[in-house]
């Protein structure tokens, strides 16, 4: 019977089944190497694909396959299961494939976990953080022995920031699969970036889990893939990987970025599929751990310890701990140019407490860790809502590509962190009818980091809008577009926050008469949040460089969110632009929101 | 330094953090060497990838030609790979007296964790003699260790 007649009477599910292991995409394969196809037309043509595949495997075919010139059946073991469970082929065939049975042994895979690594501390950016797998041994006593599969772009490392992102986002890298021992992933992600590993254990069958496993076998064998930073990264391409055995695809939300979020949300849309979570605290979570069981006088001592490199200052095991845990951060954070000093300070610590006696050895650290991806609020936004300005009402409406602001309910993401990017505002006038673009902001990123003695992290602002004249009662649709970049310091704790920052902000307009404006600018927040809610308080001051004292600028900007559920929030924001050293207000305006999250 | 790294990060690169390999940082031996010979960057790929995939899967199964195929020998390789990637979490936990990263080094060498765990304390000081060590000095004198006491030899099997 031809291939073609015995791909139309197979069930729908597996028609998918076998579009998934080709990664079509409707009208060709997201896999750009021909040699991945044994059909000329393969690429874009799954039926052909099939035909070709069942005649070579049928016909007895020598033909070497792949990367390790394989036959074809121990090159592509997915794609014979495929043949096999269809009966497209004879089931009683035995493969012979010596090079894929150790590779299958060593992995010897009974579950697995999606792991999710959380954005890089201070770094609100990365929250287009990283995802990768754990495949569980079979017995496996010991979750660092298992293995991890990863999905990256291979850079070149020679180029600079900008080629990177260019390439980055227009796919000028080929993306790659690869499979490791989970703890060099673990030391990548874990200890060298400072991030903590969220771990998804999902609930799938041993034969879903060697499905996936032998696929990733015959992509590693010739597939790779042009890399998109924005969409097909590494998260989506995981989860093309997880659909493969998979009876429902997992959610891809149709917009132009996907998110690692998006796929541990995804992972909770379908009914039990999330098994268990586990967490592995970074080490500076461990560190803070460590800290705040000490007093301030004991934290001192620790740190005076850590400087003088003197650790007959310490008097218990506690602070003993600390420093060690401090230290090990240390050499995380400088590789290989942690100190000789620390090194030895390190070493001497460590024999002092192994030939200690009285030590009472305790398990790992326990760290108190909430902030699980899933429970973070979605990327996109729309607020609808209504107010006043300047005394007259206002409806309120806005848009959010993405993804987090400062006022939003933080839970699952970093403490008072900012990434807002594509946000648009605008606000009718009933009174006179008219439309007027409030705010647009292209990008907004701010990271109010609490400095500790033992980490010390500037916070900072930056970001790109444009925004409307509170001030100018008279010209409602005037706009100027503002760049700002800002440092600071904070103190506080993830509850609660204040921060001072100092910086500049570049105004342009053709209000202006020189069209650009440059500024000298401060700006204070304090923040606290409750379970459902936060307030925000905001201070900033605008000195326009060229007539300092008279051209002052002051905003006021008051918030509160409250958190209906993960994706519906009520906001209301209260906005005064002060004039001039005697402060005079120069407008006002108030809004009450409903905010949608999806 | 942190500012700077995470400002520029933060502002351009990292907000396009792609999960990139890290270079291909292997010792240059390995099975994606001898498969892709030429320098191109598509080979180097390859050649990270393939030493990622070889290294540790097939080529730690292959056990050890000419040796004694002894426990403690056959996953000799398995035991440097980890000492290698692994020495500043097994010296703290070593001398902490428990974690992950010592009862994996137990499981490695087909130890029973609590005596090795604890042999492992007490010898700090001759395993870890200086603070700068290569992997296979450590695993020599993890080994030694277990030889030299017959309890932890009998539990690894050694006997």
């Amino acid at each position: 019977m031809q291939a073609a007649s015995l791909y139309t009477g197979l069930p729908q599910k597996e028609k998918n089944r076998w579009q998934k292991l080709l990664h079509f995409d409707g009208e060709r394969s997201r896999i750009d190497e021909r040699a991945f196809f044994v059909d000329p037309n393969g690429l874009t043509d799954p039926l052909k694909e099939l035909e070709k595949f069942v005649e070579l495997y049928t016909s007895g075919s020598t033909k070497k396959w792949g990367r390790l010139n394989l036959s074809l059946a121990c090159a592509y073991p997915a794609r014979v299961k495929f043949l096999k469970d269809n009966n497209l082929v004879k089931n009683n065939q035995k493969e012979d494939c010596p090079d894929f049975n150790n590779w299958l042994t060593e992995v010897n895979p009974e579950g697995l976990s999606v792991i999710f690594s959380t954005a890089y501390p201070n770094n609100p950016g990365s929250m287009f953080g990283h995802t990768f797998l754990r495949f569980h041994k079979k017995d496996g006593k010991n979750d660092l022995l298992d293995y991890g599969a990863n999905y990256a772009a291979f850079t070149n490392e020679a180029d600079i920031g900008i080629v990177y992102a260019f390439k980055g986002i227009f796919g000028g890298y080929r993306g790659y699969f690869d499979l490791a021992p989970y703890y060099l992933k673990v030391n990548e992600y874990n200890h060298g970036e400072n991030r903590d590993l969220i771990e998804y254990e999902l609930n799938l069958r041993p034969e879903q889990v060697s499905n996936i496993l032998m696929h990733l076998w015959e992509l590693y064998q010739g597939a790779s893939f042009d890399y998109f930073f924005t969409y097909e990264n590494c998260s989506f391409h995981l989860a093309e990987l997880l659909n493969v055995a998979l009876d429902e695809p997992l959610f891809a939300p149709k917009r132009w970025y996907y998110l690692p979020a998006d796929l541990i949300h995804a992972l909770y849309k379908q009914e039990n599929l999330v098994k268990s979570i586990k967490d592995r605290p970074s080490q500076m979570r461990k560190v803070n751990s460590q800290m705040s069981q000490l007093s301030g006088e004991q934290q001192h001592l620790v740190m005076k310890s850590f400087k003088k490199k003197d650790i007959s200052l310490l008097k218990n095991m506690a602070e003993e701990k600390a420093l060690i845990a401090l230290l090990n951060l240390e050499k995380y954070e400088e590789k290989e140019k942690f100190s000789t000093e620390n090194k030895k300070l390190l070493r001497d610590l460590l024999e002092k407490v192994a030939g200690d006696k009285n030590w009472v050895k305790t398990q790992e650290i326990v760290v108190p860790f909430k902030n699980r991806p899933h429970l973070a609020h979605d990327s996109q936004k729309i607020s609808l809502g209504g107010g006043k300005l300047d005394g007259s009402e206002v409806l309120n409406f806005s848009y959010q590509s993405g993804y987090h602001d400062l006022i939003a309910r933080d839970l699952g993401l970093e403490s008072f962190s900012q990434f807002k990017f594509i946000t648009g505002d605008i606000m009718y006038r009933p009174n006179d009818k008219k439309i007027q673009l409030n705010e647009f902001t292209f990008i907004d990123v701010a990271s109010l980091h609490p400095w500790r003695a033992y980490n010390h992290q500037l916070s900072w602002k930056a970001g790109l809008r444009v925004e409307s004249f509170l001030e100018r009662s008279d010209c409602r649709n005037c706009l100027r577009t503002l760049a700002e970049g800002k440092l600071g310091l904070s103190v506080g704790n993830k509850n609660l926050i204040t921060s001072l920052f100092f910086g500049v902000v570049e105004e342009f307009s053709s209000q202006y008469k020189d069209k650009l404006k440059h500024h000298l600018a401060y700006e204070g927040i304090f923040g606290v949040k409750f379970k459902k809610m936060k307030l925000l308080a905001s201070m900033e001051g605008r000195h326009d460089l060229s007539h300092i004292k008279k051209r002052t600028r002051h905003f006021l900007n008051l918030g509160g969110n409250y958190s209906l559920k993960r994706n519906y929030e009520i906001r209301l924001l209260s906005r005064y632009v002060y004039q001039g050293t005697s402060l005079e207000l120069g407008g006002q305006s108030h809004s009450l929101n409903l905010g949608y999250y999806f | 330094m942190n500012l700077c790294k995470n400002l520029l990060i933060g502002l351009t690169l990292s907000l396009l953090s792609l999960g990139t390999f890290a270079g291909d940082s292997s010792s240059g031996c390995g099975l994606g060497w001898a498969v892709f010979k030429d320098t191109s960057l598509v080979s180097s790929a390859l050649r990270a990838t393939t030493n990622a995939f070889f290294l540790n899967t097939i080529a730690m199964t292959s056990g050890t030609s000419g040796c004694a195929k002894h426990s403690i020998v056959k996953n000799d390789k398995k035991s440097l790979h980890f000492m290698d990637a692994n020495k500043h979490q097994l010296m703290t936990e070593m001398a902490l007296g428990n974690g992950e990263y010592v009862s994996a080094l137990s499981q490695l060498m087909g130890c029973e964790e609590v005596a090795f765990t604890q042999n492992m304390r007490e010898n700090f000081q001759n395993v870890f003699v200086r603070e700068d060590m290569p992997a296979r000095e450590l695993v020599n004198r993890v080994q030694m260790q277990i030889i030299s006491n017959k309890e932890l030899a009998a539990s690894c099997g050694l006997i």
